[in-house]
């Protein structure tokens, strides 16, 4: 009886869907399961690939880094989990070769290193171009590979022989470029790099070196994650994870704010799709009252017939939204294809779970917007095949809007995961439906007053929109709400291209110069104005280690807990505030008043929260053996994503003067002067330069990927939008259909009644552009206040485009879907509809 | 077949209780064929609703094939319906989105009948329709429809057969050919038929005519023994 129950639905389906009543209903499903598939899939891959591009910066997609060789028997693990793995150990070393001597930054590394991204070598000091080659190995045991500046500073060249420790080494080649250097500016010594097997044989590492130990991890994401879950609780304090988003903040930040946009995208589109499908389930359900009270007149239960529907639906759920996953599984490929080509990212596959969100979003957006409409469907009276007059008790409006409400709350939850964008988009939904109500109230009032006294089409329009009002401020409402999306996620799309555009300016700088000696301040600043570059000013630069807090020295536990307690910091001071600088709590020193009569430090507020340094704390530090106390005077917020010199300790403007600083500046550099970096290595060999110039390109290139994805979403939602339109213009077809029958069978022309319904629609799309403009500024201070974190600013573009925009779209669509009411014969009209 | 003892329908208005049907009392036989008349708002289609378990009255009792409707929720007479009862209506009825024979097959399928294809193609012979099996309603005249609709009626070979105003939409020759049909098969398989008709010649086929005014029932052609007291 089941099977036969299934089967029978099974028909009715391919009935209702041959009969067109579930076109509008399954396009906008397998729409809204598109949208988020595309998005969901194409999120996921650009995520992935992205996160394995950047993980080049760590050498690896996990590091986990300690002061203590990583136990023996956690390294039995990773083959578990199916993951690769290989082990660095860095420390500083006085090198001899011959007389000279120097402190090297010293690393070790295993076969396999680096396990993501590239070594580049050459034969050549300073190589550039085609002389760099892109190693396939480690250096071979006895060998080292050092930093091309360390050649001039100990006279040697490549060939010759240095010692680390007890062991000697041959210098086979030079480290043009490490995959993971740029992991802060605490290695100012020149790279030696060699083989783990000769280690222990240097002898150099005994207890309570300073060592840091980092073994590096790759593998599948998922793999990844799992060993994460069990390697976490072994960390303790001694051992910490580094992550691609803890360590490269800008890239992180990048990516997390183009992914914060896709799924609002993602939301967007399917709350667009999800009204779609809500008024296109109330007209099913309104066209099948009679079906069901002739299925129930032929004897068939309410049971039934609820299990007929509903099955029915859930087919069409299941259909609907494999087709969506597959349609958003092909405009993912389009994406990938047009666009990622111009950049040379290989994307790797998306994870099931991108497939399955967009799939149980059909479901979901089924559940809560199309079934309400269809619930009072199994009740209705078998009495109405006699009495057609008979009123039919719908599911009570408060219960859908609640319904609705729910399920708008639950659907931006399930993606956003965010409260704050969850309460914005309510909030817009809410302003623009009381306050559209209201609005449309008045102006369709109005607007009948001034079509009582215009020509005859536009009285003939406004006087439909006030005698159909209910009907009029429900459309309007239906119509802003999609308009006010569209125009959220059009806005937010332009803040953000911007404001990524204001954070990179094509000449930032890309180099940071350190370790400058005061009198090479002058030489070095002429370098680079001789090339006509402007470096930035030089900040003076203490090296110092924090000490105590309040009198009371740090303990190891301490250490543990905070690398700034581990290392050698670099201090400076300075009179003004930097612009990407905030300050957070306390006073700059232009109005602190010091308690304690001591110079004043500001402190980086995630240091400060780490170390756990509060306002009129004292800290000491240890400069070079000598010992400088003094008060934390304010606590400061950094725009890490700026790429300029910022500090974790600033202090006031005298308090170093007594201390030997070097300095640092920062500079652009072109590519075609690349050279310059050379020269500057050759004649001032202490000097440290730190490229951020590939880190800035790809920054620069994945925002520049994520924005041409958002700009594609951003048309793929606008069309969510056009369905919701057609959906609401349709919904009201059958009652303008009647009276254009009769209008035109009373004589009228169809360039009056075409004439009216363009007004008439173009009406009712100017006032919901109107209503859509105001909640969509409401939306979007909420958005990127909380969430986007831009400036606050009013769209005045939107307000002039949204109810044109409104008037334009809507009077064009709302005339296509009438076309037929004037073009066929009015008795043919009116016969189909009575 | 079917007897309603003291039955009433009453309904509240913003004039207060309105009063649609006043205690009528109606026995039909087996096979019979049942005429029920009166002028419009006599309460005809009311009672039809009621004897064919499509409504409930405010009081009173209604027994159809052995079962009393009157003691059984919606689901129970769903039962009724479902195993007794065939219904013909004025507006025909058809599923729009379904073609003829689906529109036929509906009720078969509704039922589990298995062969109802071959069922449903062979009672649209019976009326005439086989060439007509793939059109959809509105491709179908008046007429046409109509008899789709008494080829539905009859497919699932019902004990009751209820018509309401079935020649009410229909031009005086198409409903007399419609008459002649609905009369021949009602014959054919020893349907019990009552139906609902202000039209005379109609009303005269059948064996026996109930006039309704008011509520009430005013005249019965029947043997009085068929007139419950």
């Amino acid at each position: 009886m089941q099977q036969l129950k299934l089967a029978l639905s099974w028909r009715l389906l391919w009935r209702n869907w041959r009969s067109g009543e579930l076109k509008i209903l399954a396009i906008a499903l397998a729409l809204a399961v598109a949208v988020v598939s595309a998005i969901a899939i194409f999120s996921s891959r650009l995520d992935q690939s992205l996160l394995r591009q950047s993980n080049t910066y760590l050498g690896a997609d996990r590091v986990i880094a300690g002061r203590f060789d990583i136990p023996k028997d956690w390294q039995l693990e990773p083959q578990k989990f199916s993951l690769q793995q290989t082990t660095v150990t860095e420390f500083s070393s006085m090198i001899f070769a011959g007389d000279e001597m120097h402190l090297a930054s010293v690393k070790a590394v295993g076969d396999k290193y680096p396990l993501r991204g590239t070594l580049a070598i050459s034969d050549i000091p300073f190589a550039l171009g085609e002389d760099i080659r892109i190693a396939n190995t480690v250096p071979a045991s006895g060998e080292v590979w050092v930093d091309s500046r360390l050649l001039p500073l100990m006279n040697l060249a490549i060939g010759d022989q240095l010692s680390v420790g007890n062991q000697d080494f041959l210098i086979s080649q030079v480290v043009i470029r490490e995959p993971d250097s740029n992991n802060g500016f605490s290695a100012f010594g020149p790279r030696v790099l060699m083989n783990q097997q000769d280690l222990a044989e240097t002898g150099v590492i005994q207890p309570g070196s300073r060592v840091t130990y980092r073994w590096l991890l790759s593998g599948e994401e998922h793999n990844l994650n799992d060993f994460e879950q069990w390697v976490k609780p072994q960390l303790g304090d001694h051992y910490r994870l580094i992550t691609i988003k803890n360590s490269q903040r800008s890239i992180s930040s990048a990516l997390d704010r183009g992914s914060s946009f896709l799924m609002l995208a993602a939301v967007i589109g399917v709350l667009l799709a999800s009204v779609a499908i809500a008024i296109a389930a109330q007209q099913f359900a309104h066209r099948h009252v009679d079906q069901v009270a002739l299925l129930k007149s032929l004897g068939a239960s309410a049971f039934l017939v609820r299990q007929l529907y509903f099955t029915q639906l859930l087919m069409l759920g299941i259909i609907a939204s494999l087709s969506g996953v597959f349609i958003g599984e092909l405009i993912q490929t389009l994406i990938a294809k047009t666009i990622l080509s111009f950049f040379s990212i290989e994307l790797i596959a998306a994870s099931w779970t991108a497939y399955a969100m967009g799939f149980v979003t059909g479901l979901l957006c089924l559940l809560c917007f199309a079934l309400p409409p269809l619930w009072h469907l199994p009740k209705v009276s078998p009495l109405k095949v006699l009495r057609r007059e008979l009123a039919v008790n719908t599911v009570a409006l408060w219960v859908k809007g609640v319904l609705g409400i729910g399920a708008i709350v639950l659907l931006i939850w399930f993606y956003s995961g965010d409260s704050f964008i969850t309460l914005s988009i309510v909030s817009g939904f809410a302003m623009v439906i009381l306050l559209g109500a209201f609005i449309a109230w008045g102006l369709l009032h109005y607007t009948h007053q001034l079509g009582s006294k215009a020509g005859s089409f536009w009285r003939l329009a406004l006087s439909n929109l006030e005698r159909y009002r209910t009907q009029s401020i429900t459309q309007i409402l239906v119509f802003a709400c999609a308009l006010m999306l569209l125009m959220v996620l059009y806005a937010i799309r332009s803040n953000l291209i911007e404001e990524w555009r204001l954070q990179l300016p094509e000449n930032a700088p890309n180099h940071f110069i350190l370790n400058i000696a005061p009198y090479e301040i002058e030489p070095i600043e002429k370098i680079f104005t001789d090339s006509t570059l402007t470096p930035s000013p030089m900040y003076p630069m203490v090296l110092g280690r924090l000490t105590e807090k309040n009198t009371i020295k740090f303990t190891e536990q301490d250490r543990q807990r905070s690398n700034a307690l581990r290392r050698e910091l670099n201090l400076s001071w300075s009179d003004t505030l930097a612009p990407d600088n905030k300050i957070v709590d306390g006073q700059w020193w232009d109005s602190w008043k010091g308690t304690k009569n001591l110079p004043g430090v500001s402190v980086e507020a995630e240091e400060a929260g780490e170390i756990g340094l509060a306002l009129g704390d004292v800290v000491t530090f240890s400069l070079g053996g000598l010992e400088l106390k003094a008060e934390v005077a304010s606590i400061r917020t950094v725009d890490w994503n700026a790429m300029t010199p910022n500090f974790y300790f600033l202090f006031s403007p005298g308090a170093l003067d007594t201390y030997t600083a070097n300095f640092l500046t920062s500079v652009f550099i072109p590519t075609d002067q690349k050279m310059l970096v050379n020269t500057l290595l050759k004649n001032y060999p202490t000097v440290v330069v730190i490229e951020v110039d590939r880190i800035i390109e790809r920054i620069r290139t994945i925002v520049n990927q994520v924005s041409k994805g958002v700009e594609l979403m951003l048309w793929l939602v606008l069309l969510g939008g056009v369905m919701v339109l057609i959906a609401a213009v349709n919904a009201s077809m059958t009652n303008r259909m009647q009276e254009t029958g009769l209008l035109r069978a009373l004589g009228s022309g169809r360039q009056l009644i075409l004439s009216s319904l363009a007004m008439e629609f173009a009406t009712l799309g100017f006032i919901a552009g109107a209503i859509g403009v105001i909640g969509s500024e409401v939306l979007l201070l909420g958005l990127q206040f909380m969430v986007f974190e831009g400036p606050l600013k009013p769209h005045y573009e939107l307000w002039l485009a949204g109810p044109l925009l409104g008037a334009g779209l809507i009077g064009l669509l709302g005339v296509i879907s009438c076309r037929k009411a004037i073009s066929v014969p009015p008795n043919i009209v009116l016969r189909e509809l009575f | 077949m079917i007897e309603a003892s003291q039955l009433t329908k009453s309904v509240d208005t913003a004039e207060g209780i309105l009063t649609i049907l006043d205690s009528i009392n109606l026995k039909v036989d087996a096979g019979e064929s049942l005429a029920i008349v009166g002028a419009s708002g006599s309460g005809k289609s009311t009672l039809l609703g009621i004897l064919a378990g499509l409504d409930i009255p405010s009081s009173g009792k209604v027994v159809l094939a052995n079962k009393d409707l009157t003691i059984m929720g919606e689901e129970g007479r769903a039962a009724v319906r479902a195993a007794s009862v065939g219904f013909v209506f004025q507006s025909f009825q058809l599923l729009p989105g379904l073609n003829t024979i689906e529109n036929v097959m509906l009720p078969l399928e509704l039922h589990g009948v298995t062969d109802a294809e071959k069922k449903a193609t062979d009672y649209l012979e019976r009326v005439g329709l086989s060439h007509r099996l793939r059109h959809y309603p509105k491709q179908l005249s008046g007429g046409e429809q109509q008899r789709v609709a008494i080829a539905r009626a009859f497919a699932s070979e019902p004990d009751v057969l209820f018509a309401d105003e079935p020649t009410g939409n229909l031009d005086t020759t198409t409903g007399a050919k419609v008459i002649e049909l609905l009369f021949q098969l009602n014959q054919s398989q020893g349907t019990t038929l009552i139906l609902v008709t202000h039209e005379m010649r109609l009303a005269q086929r059948c064996l026996r005519q109930v006039t309704l005014e008011a509520g009430k029932i005013v005249s019965d052609s029947a043997p009085s023994s068929h007139v419950l007291e």
